[in-house]
């Protein structure tokens, strides 16, 4: 067996496994191994991203925004987030008076731990997915939810008001997003007739050797339905993860920073990691279910190319969130109710025609195409011009025009 | 005892001990998580069982869904305002609890009368893509009438907890 | 292994458990809350009988139709206590007696 850059981290966990057998090691602590390997190293790995993630994000946004952004620590400011963790780990850490420490000390726990869960799920790599599971998209969706309770936990034990108005207003949006998002990943799921990430992943690969960029013209998003699923995907992902323009639950400005006013030094660094943690593997979610996850040009290792796919994705969040103005919350819940919600539902319509209508000539293809265009364009347009009207309008004062 | 049971054993006393901190926690947010504990407990049961389908659907539907329900109802009704003590051991309690121990004792009787059967030892195979099938075929109807009624409460919610015109003018 | 019977004594206690609590809670949230331990005990017998046998998958679907039903429930459930609470504001089941004879 030769070592492989692309198999490379497999082969040193078979390695490490076989010696671990010859040493004579009993049953169970090899079995533990085999566990405690995989958790170490993704663990490892992505909060190192994450670290590598808090500096590019305050780097590309200051680019954006005519500014330099951290220069100080370091070659072009790279060590800011090791000072930032040393600051954190050293600030004294508050609890408000009439706080329930019990519970202000069980959220940032709770929030974290599926934002790390989660990462099983996801084939990080040809042959590198930790849980292979019939069910892992819906799985995944069902992990992330629980980051909703921690949320209100959060705002609940602060006792403050403003920690609450966030909280429910965190609650709100997550649940409003989480429909447009699971119907999203749905065509998806319908085309392949799996809900196990690696045999989507699979489908999109390259069906014969030499195709261009790995098989790149298998993705799903170049489908209609691929399209507007993954649009679909990505917006009310971003709402998920309460991205900017959706940060109304810590909409510095309203409500000084929502669910986790109350919380400093390391506990706000677990808030601020789980969200950065979500936000990757939501990245890994949306390439694997749309970009065709880790396939890619055959001289680039799979882990590398999936890296590249989320780092892409991540940098269009910073993009938007250095462009766009924060929405209402009436904005935001129309937008969500009136418009992706009912999009992402005739999508799956569209899907179900994709998939009955014959694609093998190209006669046939673009029967098919015009088909889905045929239900998608209209829709769009309906949907644009139902909800054009008082959104777009400009919102009267009733003491400051005068 | 193997490591199944041993498994076993420790999620029973987790589910357990969430059934009884929801039922008996005053403070109505920890008795929620208390909750939330059962409903994870029940889930990883399911998974143990080999129906990761249903357990899957169970953390979705009742910690994403039906938990957050409670939350909103805990928040609406302003509830840790209002008396939520168990309260003395009057005598309607005491019945309460005697009515509901004689009926656990009674499952159990008859439980334990029973011949026990071992579980197989080959777990069934995805029971995913059959659940699927099943749905859109034999179980057709039944499946057609739950969306509907999920509509119908989903609708029926909407208008019980909407605010009357009147009092809305007068808030 | 894990034999059936273990499966049911388990699912039975629970099932007490959220009867007693069903019975004697004040709060109305709470006693949703019972109720819903009692569904998911029940729940859990469904697919305890659909693994120890294995025969179709009616333990299974009607797990899921019970879920169904647990979630319309206790939409409709919360709903009317909300709007209980708007008119008595009071979320105690003691306090709901207007139609008691």
């Amino acid at each position: 067996m030769t070592v492989t850059l692309d198999q490379g981290f497999v082969q040193a966990y078979q390695w490490i496994l076989g010696v671990a057998r010859d040493l004579g090691l009993p049953v169970w602590l090899v079995t533990l191994l085999s566990l405690a390997i995989p958790v170490v190293v993704v663990i490892a790995i992505y909060a190192g991203f994450f670290a590598f993630l808090t500096w590019l994000e305050r780097k590309v946004i200051s680019r954006i925004q005519n500014r330099y952004g951290p220069n100080r620590v370091g070659p072009f400011g790279l060590f800011q987030p090791v000072a930032d963790g040393i600051k954190a780990l050293t600030k004294e850490d508050v609890i408000p008076a009439g706080a329930d420490r019990l519970l202000h000390w069980l959220a940032p726990c709770v929030v974290v731990v599926p934002a790390i869960t989660v990462y099983a799920l996801l084939p990080l790599g040809r042959n590198m997915t930790a849980v292979d599971t019939d069910v892992s998209v819906l799985l995944f969706f069902a992990i992330s939810s629980v980051s909703t309770l921690a949320l209100f936990i959060a705002g609940w034990a602060s006792h403050n008001k403003y920690s609450m108005l966030g909280a429910m207003r965190a609650i709100a949006q997550m649940i409003s997003y989480e429909l447009p998002l699971v119907l999203g990943a749905l065509p998806a799921i319908m085309v392949v007739g799996s809900m196990n990430l690696g045999a989507i992943v699979k489908a999109q690969g390259p069906q014969a050797t030499g195709e261009l960029f790995g098989g790149i013209a298998h993705w799903n998003l170049w489908t209609p339905w691929g399209f507007v699923g993954f649009v679909a995907f990505f917006i009310a992902g971003m709402a998920e993860l309460n991205r900017s323009p959706f940060d109304i639950a810590e909409g510095e400005s309203e409500i000084i920073a929502g669910f986790h006013t109350e919380y400093s030094g390391f506990k706000f660094a677990l808030f601020f990691m789980a969200e950065y943690l979500s936000t990757i593997a939501f990245s890994a979610l949306a390439s694997s279910l749309y970009l065709g996850g880790w396939n890619g040009p055959a001289f680039l290792p799979s882990w590398l190319v999936l890296f590249l796919k989320i780092f892409g994705l991540i940098f269009v969040m910073m993009w938007i969130r250095s462009t766009l103005p924060r929405l209402r919350v009436d904005q935001l819940m129309a937008f969500s109710w009136k418009f992706l919600l009912p999009l992402a539902i005739v999508n799956i319509f569209a899907t179900g025609l994709w998939h009955v209508l014959p694609r093998a000539t190209l006669a046939d293809k673009a029967v098919a195409w015009g088909a889905a265009a045929l239900v998608l364009i209209p829709t769009y347009l309906l949907l644009a011009k139902l909800n054009g009207g008082r959104a777009t309008e400009q919102r009267r004062y009733r003491y400051a025009d005068l | 005892m193997d490591i199944a049971q041993l498994g076993f054993v420790l999620l029973s006393a987790v589910t357990i001990a969430g059934a009884l901190g929801a039922t008996t926690i005053n403070d109505l947010p920890r008795a929620l998580l208390s909750l939330v504990l059962f409903f994870f407990g029940v889930a990883a049961l399911f998974f143990m069982l080999h129906a990761e389908f249903i357990g899957v659907v169970q953390v979705l539907v009742y910690v994403g869904a039906v938990a957050v329900l409670f939350v909103f109802a805990i928040v609406l009704t302003r509830a840790r305002l209002q008396a939520t003590e168990i309260g003395r051991l009057v005598p309607s309690r005491v019945l309460g609890i005697l009515g509901a121990a004689v009926v656990g004792a009674g499952l159990v009787g008859v439980v334990v009368r029973t011949t026990d059967v071992p579980l197989p030892a080959v777990a069934p195979l995805g029971t995913t893509a059959p659940i699927g099938e099943a749905l859109m075929t034999r179980y057709l109807l039944p499946f057609e009438i739950a969306s509907v009624l999920l509509t119908a409460a989903l609708i029926g919610a909407v208008v019980i907890a909407l605010e009357d015109g009147e009092q809305r003018r007068s808030a | 292994m894990i034999s059936l019977n273990a499966l049911l004594v388990l699912s039975a206690i629970l099932f007490a458990v959220g009867l007693a609590g069903a019975l004697t809670r004040k709060n109305a949230i709470l006693v949703l809350v019972s109720i819903e331990i009692m569904m998911n005990a029940a729940n859990l017998n469904f697919i305890a009988f659909w693994r120890a046998g294995m025969v179709e998958l009616t333990g299974p679907l009607f797990a899921l139709f019970t879920l169904v039903i647990a979630g319309a429930e206790s939409a409709v459930g919360l709903a009317l206590v909300i709007a209980i609470y708007r008119h008595l504001k009071s979320v105690d089941v003691g306090n709901i007696q207007s139609l008691s004879g």
